[in-house]
């Protein structure tokens, strides 16, 4: 599909009659190579052609998918007869009207990079630090999207690559992850990612017995990365309109350290998370979620920032407004020396399996792995296992103390979506364990 | 639609050792409704080849066209890097032709969405009734069609429909807040969603989450517990289906969802207790996770994971099964055209035992009956779990008395199935996504089994 195919799409069901609508046309090119115990498990190939359609029929909405122009008119025709028969959505109030200016969009050009030899370094560098295997991932993307709506059209091209490697080292193990954009796919070094996993995998010390208790916990930005990924949701006024989220009500008020400032920002072009406009064609800005410790922003869409008497801070998902890159501002501490600071604490590099007990409070558990330390006297004691962090976000934020000028980008997964983050040190964390 | 899939293999063949194509066309409906206010619906049809080669390694290409010019591009990257070095490991058998489809009554097409969507509105005026503070129902069903090929002659083609139906709630009492999930798919078509008596369950489950909004924690000890199946069936899933997923114990999801406890090195294992044997069984009739063939074109069966407390069968797919040098057991599952098959679950249960309910309860002097939960996880290698009450009561004197509010289990594996000692005879099923792979990939499950009991535990 091409401009010209979103076009036919959108004609056709303006002629039907429907409003408020969106098509947007996907064509992606997308290459992935998987390994473990330091060889290649597979190559895959995506060739994906498709255009996703959003509309209304006064306050009814409906979307679908379209995947070919066989029968387009009859899947047309599928569609007005579904939105006809769908109660309305009391809570939509339409899509985006303003012109747009889409100048700023910048022209991406995208080369797929050799992941053979991105996987082969990896391998080698988490080899050369002395770890016994490594296991991973490498991805390629490259993607055109063409937009068109009632009152904007745009197009852009977008890519981006991903590496995942964890170490082994008999059953310890680290793990390193790298996302690059557009302007930063040049400085991606594979091998220098193999080598921390590989080293980390390779630091446990004696294995101790973990003691649960509050404590002093360094944070990496794999850890901190989990945990803002699935708490991102609570931005949302969805989320909020919905009562699950402990930001109700905490608009510019104090929830964290007056030096950590927690951002959205789709306009940085060195991460995977990028993207120029949203889903219903308002170009994306800078957000800053929580400013200096104040949440300053509620992520809107045009349909829920009417509903709420303000502006859309180009977010949407016309129902359910998201995040799409996050971004934490550095501190000014050395990781090294937040380390050396802990008299009885933990370090812990990466987490997974964060889930729920209480969605409206941000109550939760997640298993740490990959580098789990008890810090004593600011060295490493002994490495940690079978525990969790049981503890809520709001509780997490109120104890950030300190944050580190050294950020990473990071990305793993689903657990960690595309993010650039510091070490957080924070005080009076939960730390729950195997009985 | 799947014209050229002949084609596709002949041509993906020329060029490789072996070579399997699958198509797979699917029809998705879904609609939700939030807090009184319908939010909206989506249909969908979706249509793609995956084409798997084998030469010095493995590659898999996938497109969505239907242009024979434009899957041969993909094929033909997807051979060249398979002429690389690499893991070579793959069961190509065939087995044979066949055809299956689900039995489905109140098939998708022949309802309404007003029908479909009359569903949500019941289940939303239930929760209004009973003064929840959140009220979220989602439904939805779908319809796929798969043609599988590969050039040593295999040709297994299936139609099948699934239903499925999600909530949640959440109670506000004496400020504090308690909030429920619930899942339920099967494949067959709407008339599974009239059997299950949805508002019974949620108007019950209402009532009793406002009693626990303000009941008491437990204090913390060591007890009996007797758990319900919802929890029966999150264990024999989390902790013995995941581990026993031999691309798992051979490190092929290290980077990604883990491997297991269970090494090459240490099998058999000894899990649990003799009392508890946990079964994974693809054919159990309008399960979710039904099917008769795998998406490898495997024929499905039923495979006891943990016997009498041992590790016993792995979860194959075609891979997995050449590295350990056996036959593939039709656990080779992808949830799309668009998705590798790895080795996956379908209908996970803890095989029900000869116990009532009031036998399991009735000589417990000190305990606690955990029916349901909310929070849970696992580490990566499924052995350190974590289980947080949803409904739960104190058992005295083998009596269910008060309401207790979120107890949690959080044990080992190895210590929860050896502190079994006796399975009902009242297993319960419970749908559930399951994810795995990268990108990742749900597929339908059930997870179940009967109430279990279960002798010193540490409770908090």
């Amino acid at each position: 599909m091409n401009m010209d195919g979103e076009r036919r799409i959108y004609e056709l069901l303006r002629s039907k009659g429907l409003e408020n609508i969106i098509v947007t046309g996907i064509k992606e090119d997308t290459r992935q190579l998987r390994f473990s115990n330091n060889l290649k498990d597979l190559t895959n190939y995506w060739k994906e052609e498709y255009a996703v359609v959003f509309s209304s029929l006064g306050k009814k909405v409906a979307s679908t998918t379209i995947k070919s122009f066989n029968d387009l008119e009859k899947q047309i025709d599928r569609f007005v007869s579904l939105i006809t028969s769908l109660p309305e959505n009391e809570t939509f109030h339409g899509i985006n009207s303003q012109k747009m200016d889409y100048s700023s969009i910048r022209d991406v050009s995208w080369e797929h990079p050799d992941i053979d030899s991105m996987a082969k370094e990896a391998i080698e560098g988490a080899l050369s630090a002395g770890a016994q295997r490594a296991t991973g991932l490498v991805y390629s993307r490259s993607w055109d999207v063409s937009l068109v709506t009632d009152y904007n059209s745009c197009s852009y091209s977008m890519g981006d690559v991903e590496l995942v490697v964890r170490a082994f080292t008999g059953d310890f193990t680290g793990q390193e992850s790298l996302h690059a954009g557009p302007d930063s796919i040049n400085k991606m070094n594979p091998h220098d990612v193999g080598f921390e996993a590989g080293m980390t995998s390779r630091e446990m010390p004696r294995v101790g017995k973990p003691r649960p208790s509050r404590y002093t916990v360094l944070m990496s930005p794999y850890l901190l990365g989990n945990i803002l990924s699935y708490c991102s949701m609570y931005f949302s006024q969805y989320q909020i309109d919905s009562h699950l989220s402990p930001l109700e009500s905490r608009l510019d008020t104090e929830v964290s350290h007056k030096s950590f400032t927690l951002m959205d920002n789709p306009l940085d072009y060195g991460g995977a998370g990028a993207v120029p406009v949203d889903d219903e064609g308002t170009p994306t800005r800078k957000n800053t979620l929580i400013d200096h410790g104040v949440v300053k922003t509620i992520l809107q869409s045009y349909s829920t920032a009417k509903m709420h008497g303000t502006e859309t801070t180009g977010n949407a998902g016309v129902i359910s407004p998201k995040t799409w890159q996050l971004e934490v501002l550095p501190g000014t501490r050395k990781f090294k020396d937040m380390i050396s600071e802990i008299k009885d604490g933990l370090f812990i590099n990466n987490a997974w399996y964060t889930r729920f007990q209480d969605y409206r409070n941000g109550v939760f558990s997640t298993v740490p792995r990959d580098g789990v330390f008890h810090i004593k006297d600011g060295g490493i004691d002994e490495s940690w296992s079978g525990i969790r962090i049981s503890d809520s976000f709001l509780n997490i934020l109120s104890n950030i103390k300190d944050i580190s000028s050294e950020r990473k980008r990071v990305k793993w997964w689903e657990e960690i979506s595309p993010s650039y983050l510091p070490y957080v040190l924070v005080d009076n964390v939960e730390i729950s364990m195997t009985s | 639609m799947s014209d050229i899939i002949d084609e596709i293999v002949d041509y993906a063949s020329k060029k490789s050792k072996y070579a399997e194509a699958r198509y797979i066309e699917s029809e998705v409906n879904q609609f939700s409704m939030r807090d009184g206010s319908f939010q909206g619906g989506s249909s969908s049809r979706d249509m793609g080849y995956m084409i798997r080669v084998l030469n010095n390694s493995i590659s898999i290409a996938y497109s969505d066209s239907q242009d024979f010019n434009e899957v041969k591009e993909v094929i033909d990257a997807a051979v060249e890097s398979s002429m690389r070095p690499g893991k070579d490991k793959l069961n190509t058998e065939s087995f044979g032709t066949a055809k299956w489809s689900v039995d489905a009554r109140k098939k998708p097409a022949d309802m309404s969405p007003e029908e479909k969507i009359s569903v949500l509105k019941q289940m939303d005026s239930v929760m209004e009734e009973t003064k929840c503070a959140v009220r979220m129902n989602h439904i939805i069903d779908a319809v796929t069609r798969t043609v599988y090929r590969n050039s040593n002659g295999s040709n297994i083609e299936s139609e099948s429909t699934r239903v499925a139906y999600f909530y949640m709630f959440g109670i506000m009492d004496g400020g504090n807040f308690e909030q429920s999930t619930g899942e339920y798919g099967s494949s067959s078509g709407y008339e599974y969603i009239e059997s299950l008596n949805l508002q019974d369950i949620i108007s019950d489950e209402a009532k009793v989450l406002r009693k626990a909004a303000t009941a008491h924690r437990i204090e913390p000890g060591v007890m009996d517990v007797v758990v319900g199946p919802e929890i029966s069936g999150i264990v024999a899933h989390e902790s013995c289906g995941h581990p026993t997923e031999y691309d798992r114990i051979i490190g092929r999801e290290g980077a990604l969802a883990g491997e297991s406890f269970l090494k090459v090195s240490n099998i058999p294992y000894k899990v649990g207790s003799e009392h508890v044997s946990v079964i994974d069984d693809p054919t159990v009739k309008g399960s979710f996770g039904y099917y008769m063939y795998d998406d490898e074109g495997v024929k499905a069966r039923k495979r006891y994971l943990y016997h009498k407390g041992m590790t016993d069968e792995f979860i194959l797919n075609r891979e997995s099964a050449a590295i350990l040098g056996k036959e593939p057991n039709g656990g080779g599952r992808s949830s799309g055209w668009d998705r590798e098959p790895l080795a996956r679950m379908s209908t996970t249960y803890i095989e029900p035992g000869d116990y009532t309910f009031d036998d399991l309860v009735s000589d417990i002097k000190n305990g606690v009956y955990i029916k349901s939960y909310t929070e849970w996880n696992i580490d990566d290698i499924r052995f350190n779990e974590k289980y947080v009450g949803k409904e739960a009561y104190r058992i005295r004197n083998g009596r269910i008395e008060e309401v207790v509010r979120r107890p949690i289990i959080e044990t080992t594996t190895v210590k929860f199935y050896s502190s079994i000692d006796a399975c009902g005879n009242d297993p319960k099923f419970f749908g559930g996504l399951c994810g795995k792979g990268d990108p990742e990939q749900g597929v339908p499950v059930w997870m179940g089994g009967p109430h279990v009991r279960l002798r010193g535990m540490y409770i908090k």
